[in-house]
């Protein structure tokens, strides 16, 4: 299943809320979400998104992310660090 | 730089298309490498914030970049310290529910970090700039490592204001801080 964002710009959690809808009504094992049209992601919506794919993972579903630019691949990746650490916060 | 401003006045409801129309004008503006995803974030930052906690039905985008950066943000909304009372957490007043704002206490979830201006504050500080923030009767002002209290007239919403140098900004290393 293939999925490409139209919008250029992504801040609201709604648009990683959507985006679990239109899964769920698939049986595919891996989605690709294709981000070649987006300029930028708030970290509200990169939050959102990485805990819908959490949450696939857990139903053994795939996401694998398409056409982040170099901008997007920074921020996803400080967003996923920040995640990780207020894990271990909460964890001790 | 020539002197540029940019003023909207729009329905929340509308605040995607808000921040497109806002990105697009910040596109034609050649900005210092990382200030301008500085402010790209910012905005985002404060818009996320007036969607997802405010209850507004209007809110406001000002901004003036000269030499320097001048934006303000602001909403008709509940304000922060009735957000956080909204969802049982009990700031004593004004001042204490945007000290909770800017340590990262998350509005939304007790358990989860609030980065919006709690990462605002830290960037505005790395640039050198000022930080202000409005709502019910309380005024902070934070510059550098100084935080300034004041009472003020009872203030619906929550109004935010910067005043920062424009300049180069190592925008995705102090963010990961």
């Amino acid at each position: 299943m293939k999925i490409k964002f139209e919008k250029k710009y992504l801040i609201s959690r709604n648009d990683a809320k959507i985006l679990k809808e239109e899964i769920a009504t698939s049986t595919e094992k891996i989605v690709i979400l294709d981000f070649s049209n987006v300029i930028f992601c708030s970290r509200s919506f990169i939050d959102e998104l990485i805990s819908l794919i959490e949450e696939l993972k857990q139903k053994k579903i795939s996401v694998k992310l398409y056409g982040l630019n170099d901008s997007l691949q920074k921020l996803f990746k400080i967003v996923s660090h920040q995640r990780k650490e207020i894990q271990k916060e909460i964890i001790k | 730089m020539k002197p540029v401003s940019y003023k909207k006045d729009f329905l929340v409801r509308n605040i995607q298309k808000e921040f497109e129309n806002f990105s697009d004008f910040l596109s034609q503006l050649k900005l210092p490498e990382g200030f301008d995803q500085y402010l790209l974030y910012v905005v985002s930052e404060l818009f996320t914030n007036i969607e997802e906690h405010s209850e507004a039905g209007r809110a406001k985008i000002r901004m003036k970049i000269n030499k320097n950066l001048f934006l303000v943000i602001e909403d008709t909304g509940i304000g922060i310290r009735r957000s956080y009372l909204k969802r049982k957490i009990f700031p004593k007043d004004d001042f204490s529910a945007i000290d909770f704002a800017l340590s990262g206490l998350s509005a939304k979830d007790s358990s989860k970090r609030g980065f919006g201006l709690y990462s605002i504050q830290n960037l505005t500080r790395k640039l050198d700039g000022q930080l202000t923030i409005e709502t019910g009767r309380a005024k902070i002002v934070i510059q550098k490592n100084k935080k300034e209290y004041q009472k003020i007239a009872p203030k619906k919403g929550t109004k935010i204001t910067i005043n920062a140098p424009i300049k180069k900004f190592a925008f995705y290393k102090y963010l990961e801080k």
